[in-house]
This record gives structure tokens, C-alpha cells and sequence, in this order.
């Protein structure tokens, strides 16, 4: 066990040899041993990633964290209802880019318009959930376990997903790109790694590490500090294999100048270039901020539209380059919609259904499911009724493109679309 | 509390007083550890929580100073008037006005930090960061550094009295009607935003009040707004909205004063504070049972903050074996801790305030009205790489320590070595694996009376490396 000058692969190594195999199996602790049995079956799963070549899928979720104002993105144009309710805010009718059947998009979304016109968006009118919860805390726990109970604690959609049917995986089979892990992600065998800098997502000066900590702490003895302290050990160990995949990947992958210089576009650049040098990640996630529009939105929301539009349209240009437009789908939600009127400050208030947005080329593209009805009567305390449930959505996308039934994590079957 | 539910004195011990201390603050003196140890808890605790007799103000950046003196002689406005200058002008001094704001802002958490690392009295500021997150509010909206720092003073003011003056004065408190928009609510459309989130988050928890009772409570605090040219509440009749509203089943002109005073009479918020001090200062994972006692406690004192968080720190719960050393260090705990282990001549708030900013927590800027997650939420793979990382060169800085204070006594063997740096930066000496691993590097340096400062730092850096290092 001599470090050489390839860290990881000798840390793996010396793990599964000298650990497993060895003398020091018996006092191992038991949250390590799994996940060392778990590092020699990924061995086996990475061959296994390798056969199957550029083929596997990959599904993006995105979030337009603060509750994306739905009515002022796909815009219903002549509608009198809207009108009404938004005496301001609808004059986002006047510029917005006319699609069809009566809706128009953002002005700002040209980047959408034209991935729409080559057939690789589709989007869903009213989605939601039955109850809906204005909170965007629980709405956001609801949305991402996937329960809407929406326990606070709970076990994500994704992270049950990986407990489920990704067993033996290294842990970079969920990647996201924020500051801190989606509730989406956390799960019992602790799969699926955040980062948002990648330069800080590294472990400097491997020969002290393999001389102190690591390799004492296998000696078990009490535990202090009882599962917090668990949990680190296994966090640390997650984090030192899948850092060096991680790099090995961006240093084959040079930054892509396409990209926009905003936050939200340099995250899907790190998402692109992580695809395109081949990582095994299977799920990414990532989040845009600063939807939560209650006051003077006009500006904000247009600022918002451009860079969403603009760092989408950048993201699925290079997919095509890279030949990875097919293999690749992303699903954008938010936690929830915004009140159809708009209040007194020029903003708007937190709502309920709102529409959801589906990327991928070979995907039945256009506009799904009608509007809701903006009619005052029709309205649940002032905001759009759902006729869609977001776990259709998920359980459809799961199902036809990364062949997984996920019935079972969402507690009962849910009709699909015809989206994929 | 029944007497049957708090810590007996037997259990007091330096294992006890250490947990205290720590989360009270941030750990014992090295110093003062014994004498705390043979207190009885109720001293201890009477001890840590006593008030300071410093005047905050006086450490506040200079340019606070200056503005707090301005903002209270009568008369006196803050903003310069802009609009009379010509054009060009005008966008200059606009922008020298922009620049100036975020040059202060920026020194607020250095001048805070500074602060945690260098006060005697840490519970004030482990107080202040409990209110800071429960009512956070950032700065990135508010825009203006000093109603920023005029509410983390109410806090300090405020934060261990009455709860119902507590809830008053976040209502009133000027950055706070920006940040979620109270000051632009009106009368014909009310703005629901600040009294969403003061039930949902700021009192009684989601799912214990009903959506009609957010409409009735942002009918009640419109015309709750403020005067920006002296930053101080102001209250706009002609905005106010008088009529009748239901509130939690009850009919009347509920005025701003009146939700609070119902807020503040429901057993529901007694017990929804004593799990966020709860989840804040013990544990991440609630304890019934304890919870229960400090919500009675606080409930039946009529809303005393200092009795609940009494009833907390002597509560036996807080002193069992998975809530000792069983909570994952916030960036600024992380950063505090160290520095104040280490120990340097001088202290500069910048670079700390950079290492916490980059793993996710910047002081007046909480990532949304919710606060920081905390616990397990701080860590990531990447944030965990970057915390070693930090801490790796916190120590190994130049000037960073000073072997001294760390080696007072250099006829001490490399085993009493080991116990006082595990001392010095864990409270703790741990299990057996980690004081070998310790151990195993002390064993290839010079014995203690040759050791060199740099020497040392080999040593320092292993032990701020550890997953054992992210807890307290």
C-alpha cells in the first residue's frame, strides 16, 4: 500500500485488497464494509456502464426555485380572465412570441422558441398535486420526495431510486450542481454527490491522508459522536472517490465559450462537459434562484426568463454537437405557479399549478393539456387548479426513457402522458 | 421542568461542562474548563448565559457609528437628495453611493466574526446567530447595510426577554419590512409575504394555521412600514386596513398588534420555539420529551426566552451520548472554533468571512427567509473537501499560531502533548484510533522541548482534517 501518484485508483485498491480481503475485515465497522462491498460491486457496474457505451440515459431535473410565475412564461394571449386579473403585469401579451393554439412565450425566451421549433421542448399545462401547499418549503419537499405529505426529513424521489434499482453504484451516479444536496437526492446508502465549485472539490495531499485518519478509523472501537459521526465517515469516503472521477472527466473536457456567463448557464456548461467526457452519472439535478417574484417583477422575471431561455438553448446546442441530444432528457419544475392576479407591490403571490417543461430530442414535442381555467369560479382561493400530477411526470420519464419503474417509490401507479 | 428531568449534579463532569460551554458558546477555555466543571450545572448555566457588560455599539465598524450617532439626532436624514443634481452627476453619485453600500456590507460579518472569536461572553453571539437564522433576513434584499445592523442589535437587545416584545420587534424592525415586502403592502391589495412566513416559519410551523388566516394577517400589518431616511418603523393610517377580519376562528378588527398578541397566546408556538432551540443548540434529531418540558417552561412563564433556554441547558436530554458531540459545525462555528484554538496575536474577520462564504454561509445573507438548514444539509462531498482544505491552511498560515500559547510547557511528553492539542481542538480526547492516529505523527517529530513551529503543523492539520473535527 504504497501511495502512488494516482491517489484514487491506489485507495481503491488498497481497500478492496487490503480490507476486504484481508486480515482487518472483522473489525471494519459496518457502515464502512457496506460501502466497501458497494465499491467492489460498482466495479461491476462500471464495466457493465462501459458495454453499454454512449447509450445510457440521462435525465436532468431542474428547478425554478421560489415558484416560477407560470402565466407571464407560456402567456395566454386573448384572454380576457388574464387581463383582468393582471392589469399590469399582462402587458407581457403585447411582446410575447406567439407559438399556437393561443399561447406565447416570454418575450425574453428566445432561446426556448427556437428549441421548441426543432421539436426539442414540449411542455405541460397545470401541473400540480392535490392540496396544493403555498409554502415553499413544504412545496419543495412535497415536489421532491415525491409524497404529497411532503414529510419534512423524508427520503427523496431520486435518493429512493437509488436505493432501489442503483445498488453497487458508485456514489457520482447523482450529480448535482448546488450548494447544498436537493432533498430530491438523500436516501439511505447516501449515492449521489453535490458540488457546485468544482476547484474545491478536491482533497489535497493524499500521502498524509492515507498515513493518518482514513486508515486508523478502520480499527472500529466506539463510536462517539454516534451517527453524525457515521455519516461524516461515510460522507468523506464518498467524496474522496467520486472527486477524482470527477476531475479525470473536466480535465479531458475543456470549457465550452458557448455558454452565457450566468450562474444557471455555467451550471448546465459543468452538467455538458460532465456528459460529454463520459461520466456514469445517470441522474443530475440543478436549481435556477430568484423566482419568488412579490414585488416589481416585471424586470426580475424578464431577467430571469432571458437567462433561463438563453443557458437552455446553449445547453441543447451542444448536446446536438456532442451526439448527445437523444440519450439526454431534462424535466424543469418549480414548486409552484404564482396567483393568477397580481397583487398590490407589481409582484405576485404564491400560487399553485403551473406549467412544466420537458427537453430532449425524440420526445412528442409541442403544448400538452389545456390551460386551466382562469375564470374567478374556477379558481382554488385565487389560483390555477391542477389537472396534472407532477408524479405522472415522473413516473412517465422514469418509465420510457431510463427504463425504470418507480411505481413502487411513489406509493401507486399514476396515469401518464403521452410526453415521451 | 420537573426537578426529575434535569441533570443531577452527579453527571457533571468535564465531559458535561464541555457540552455546555460548546454550545452555549464555543467550548471552554482551556483556562477556566476545571473551575466550570466543579460548578453544579445550575451555576455553570447561570454562569455562561449572564449578560455582558460591553457596549456592542462601541465594536461596531466605524461608519455604523457614525450613522447610528446621525440617525438619532432629531431632524436628520440619511439618504443625500439625488434627484436635484444633473444628470450626469447624479449617475456618479449614485454609483459612489452603490459602492459605498457594498463596501459596508461586506464588513459586517468580518466585524461580526471578529466578534465571536474575540468576546468573552460567546453566548450573546451563539443568541444572535440562533435569531438571525430563525428571523433571517439578507442583506442582498434589504440592500442597506444598516438596518441590517440595527436588527442584529435588536437582537442582542431583545433576544432573551419576552417573546411576545420579540415578535413585536422583528414586525417593526425596519429591514425586516423589506425583506419580505410588508413596508410595500396595501391597503386594497395586501401583500402576503411577511405574514406567511411569520406563521409558517417565525411562530407556529406549517400545517397550524389556514390559508384564510394569512389573508386576515396581512390585512392586519398593512400600513406596518417604515421611514428609510431614519430607518425606524413607521405606521401609515391610510394604509392600514380596519375593517373586520377571522383570525384562528376569531372575529374583530384585528389590528398588527392583535395577530401578535394571539400568535403569541397559542401553547402551539411555546412548543414550535422549543424545537428550533432544540434543533439549534442540541441536536438535529428532536426529543420529545425535552421538547415538551421547554415549551411547558415557556409557555407558563407567559413567553420568557431565558426560562426556556434554561430549562434546555439543564435538561438531562441535552447531555446524552448522541447529542454530546453530535452536531455538525455551521462554516461560521467551524471557522470560530478554530481560530479561537489557534489563537493568533491578531484576528482579521476577512479571510474567515471568505472560508464561510465559499462553504455556503455568509452572515446577513441567509439563502432564503428560512434560515440555513444546518446539520447534515452543510455537508456535501464538495463542501467537506473544502472544509478540509480551509482549515488545512487556517493553520498552517503563517502567523496563524503561535507555539507558545500552544507549548507553554516544554517539559510535557508527547502523550500530555496529544491530550492538550485534543483538548485545545476537540474537547475531547475521543476514541482510541484517533488518538493513535495523532499518535503516529507526534512519533516521527522531535520530542516536545525541540519541536519547532513548524513541526507542529503537520499535526494541526491532521486533526482539523477529520470527520471528527466537523463536530461539536
Amino acid at each position: 500500500m504504497n501511495p502512488s501518484k494516482k491517489p484514487f485508483m491506489t485507495r481503491r485498491e488498497f481497500l478492496r485488497t487490503g480490507v476486504i480481503g484481508g486480515a482487518l475485515a472483522s473489525t471494519v465497522p459496518s457502515f464502512l464494509n457496506q460501502t466497501l462491498l458497494g465499491l467492489e460491486a460498482a466495479e461491476l457496474n462500471s464495466a457493465l456502464q462501459r458495454a453499454h457505451g454512449k447509450d445510457a440515459p440521462i435525465l436532468i431535473m431542474m428547478q425554478l426555485a421560489g415558484g416560477n410565475d407560470g402565466l407571464n412564461t407560456l402567456i395566454p394571449l386573448e384572454n380576457d380572465h388574464y387581463r383582468r386579473a393582471r392589469p399590469r403585469l399582462s402587458n407581457a401579451e403585447k411582446t410575447a412570441i406567439a407559438l399556437e393554439d393561443g399561447y406565447g412565450l416570454h418575450e425574453r425566451l428566445t432561446g426556448l422558441k427556437e428549441l421548441y421549433d426543432d421539436g426539442l421542448l414540449s411542455i405541460v399545462n397545470g401541473v400540480g398535486y392535490p392540496n396544493p401547499n403555498r409554502s415553499h418549503f413544504r412545496s419543495t419537499e412535497i415536489w421532491h420526495t415525491g409524497d404529497p405529505k411532503g414529510r419534512e426529513g423524508g427520503d427523496g424521489w431520486i435518493g429512493k431510486y437509488f436505493d432501489n434499482q442503483c445498488q453497487g453504484a458508485d456514489p457520482e451516479v447523482g450529480i448535482s450542481i448546488t450548494g447544498k444536496s436537493p432533498q430530491a437526492f438523500q436516501s439511505q446508502s447516501s449515492l449521489g454527490v453535490t458540488f457546485k465549485n468544482p476547484n474545491q472539490f478536491q482533497f489535497d495531499d493524499p500521502e498524509d491522508q492515507m498515513a493518518g485518519g482514513s486508515i486508523g478509523e478502520l480499527n472500529g472501537g466506539p463510536m462517539m459522536g454516534g451517527s453524525a459521526l457515521e455519516f461524516l465517515e461515510r460522507a468523506d469516503l464518498n467524496a474522496r472517490v467520486s472527486s477524482d472521477h470527477v476531475h479525470t472527466v473536466l480535465d479531458k473536457m475543456p470549457q465550452i465559450p458557448a455558454f452565457p456567463n450566468t450562474r444557471i448557464a455555467s451550471d448546465l456548461e459543468m452538467i455538458a462537459r460532465l456528459i460529454g467526457g463520459g461520466m456514469s452519472t445517470r441522474i443530475y439535478y440543478v436549481s435556477q434562484g430568484g423566482f419568488d417574484t412579490h414585488a416589481n417583477q416585471t424586470y426580475s422575471h424578464a431577467s430571469l426568463m432571458q437567462q433561463f431561455g438563453d443557458a437552455q438553448n446553449a445547453f441543447w446546442k451542444e448536446m446536438k454537437r456532442q451526439g448527445n441530444d437523444k440519450r439526454v432528457r431534462m424535466m424543469v419544475f418549480s414548486e409552484f405557479g404564482r396567483r393568477v392576479a397580481e397583487n398590490g407591490s407589481g409582484g405576485t403571490d404564491h400560487g399553485a399549478a403551473a406549467p412544466v417543461f420537458v427537453f430532449g430530442n425524440g420526445i412528442n414535442a409541442g403544448i400538452h393539456g389545456a390551460l386551466p381555467s382562469l375564470a374567478p369560479e374556477d379558481l382554488n382561493r385565487g389560483d390555477l387548479v391542477h389537472h396534472t400530477d407532477f408524479r405522472s411526470l415522473y413516473s412517465g420519464i422514469m418509465r420510457s426513457h431510463m427504463q425504470a419503474d418507480i411505481s413502487a417509490i411513489l406509493g401507486g401507479e399514476f396515469p401518464e402522458t403521452k410526453l415521451f | 421542568m420537573s426537578a426529575s428531568h434535569s441533570l443531577p449534579k452527579t453527571k457533571w463532569n468535564r465531559t458535561t461542562a464541555a457540552h455546555l460551554a460548546c454550545r452555549t458558546g464555543f467550548g471552554p477555555s482551556l483556562t477556566d474548563w476545571d473551575r466550570l466543571a466543579s460548578l453544579s450545572p445550575e451555576e455553570a448555566v447561570e454562569e455562561l448565559m449572564s449578560h455582558p457588560a460591553d457596549n456592542v455599539v462601541e465594536s461596531t465598524p466605524e461608519w455604523f457609528k457614525e450613522e447610528n450617532a446621525m440617525l438619532r439626532r432629531p431632524g436628520a436624514g440619511m439618504m443625500m437628495s439625488m434627484r436635484e443634481l444633473p444628470e450626469e452627476e447624479r449617475r456618479e453619485a449614485q454609483r459612489a453611493y452603490r459602492k459605498d453600500m457594498s463596501r459596508k456590507a461586506r464588513s459586517l460579518p468580518a466585524w461580526w466574526l471578529e466578534r465571536m472569536v474575540t468576546t468573552p461572553t460567546p453566548f450573546e453571539e451563539k443568541l444572535t446567530l440562533f435569531w438571525h437564522g430563525h428571523f433571517a433576513t439578507s442583506v442582498r434584499k434589504v440592500r442597506h447595510p444598516t438596518p441590517m445592523l440595527i436588527q442584529n442589535l435588536m437582537f442582542r437587545d431583545k433576544g432573551r426577554g419576552n417573546w411576545r416584545e420579540l415578535l413585536e420587534a422583528i414586525s417593526a424592525d425596519p429591514a425586516m419590512l423589506v425583506y419580505l415586502d410588508n413596508h410595500r403592502s396595501k391597503r386594497r391589495k395586501p401583500n402576503e409575504n411577511y405574514a406567511r412566513e411569520l406563521m409558517e416559519l417565525f411562530s407556529l410551523g406549517e400545517g397550524n394555521y389556514t390559508e384564510e388566516d394569512i389573508r386576515a394577517a396581512a390585512r392586519a400589518f398593512t400600513g406596518w412600514t417604515l421611514n428609510r431616511e431614519r430607518w425606524e418603523y413607521r405606521f401609515q393610517g391610510r394604509q392600514h386596513d380596519p375593517g373586520m377580519k377571522t383570525f384562528m376562528g376569531e372575529t374583530k378588527a384585528f389590528t398588527g398588534a392583535d395577530i401578535l398578541d394571539k400568535i403569541a397566546s397559542l401553547p402551539r408556538t411555546s412548543e414550535y420555539m422549543a424545537e428550533r432551540m432544540w434543533r439549534f443548540f442540541a441536536s438535529e434529531t428532536p426529543n420529545p420529551e425535552a421538547i415538551s418540558d421547554i415549551a411547558k417552561a415557556f409557555h407558563e412563564s407567559k413567553g420568557d426566552l431565558n426560562a426556556a433556554l434554561r430549562t434546555l441547558f439543564l435538561h438531562e436530554a441535552f447531555y446524552e451520548p448522541s447529542v454530546v458531540r453530535g452536531k455538525i459545525k455551521s462554516p461560521v462555528e467551524l471557522t470560530v472554533y478554530l481560530v479561537r484554538s489557534v489563537a493568533p496575536d491578531k484576528v482579521k474577520g476577512d479571510p474567515i468571512s471568505r472560508v464561510c462564504r465559499n462553504l455556503g454561509q455568509t452572515l446577513f445573507e441567509p439563502p432564503s427567509v428560512k434560515g440555513w438548514d444546518g446539520g447534515s444539509a452543510w455537508i456535501t462531498s464538495s463542501s467537506l473537501a473544502y472544509r478540509y482544505s480551509a482549515a488545512e491552511k487556517m493553520v498552517s498560515r503563517r502567523n496563524s499560531f503561535d507555539i507558545d500559547t500552544l507549548l507553554p510547557d516544554r517539559t510535557i511528553s508527547r502523550i500530555e502533548l496529544r491530550n492538550n492539542l485534543m483538548d485545545r481542538f476537540y474537547f475531547s480526547r475521543l476514541r482510541e484510533q484517533d488518538r493513535e492516529a495523532v499518535d503516529a505523527i507526534l512519533a516521527n517529530l522531535p520530542p516536545p522541548r525541540n519541536l519547532k513551529r513548524k513541526d507542529l503543523i503537520p499535526v494541526l492539520s491532521h486533526i482539523v482534517q477529520q470527520p471528527q473535527y466537523q463536530l461539536c
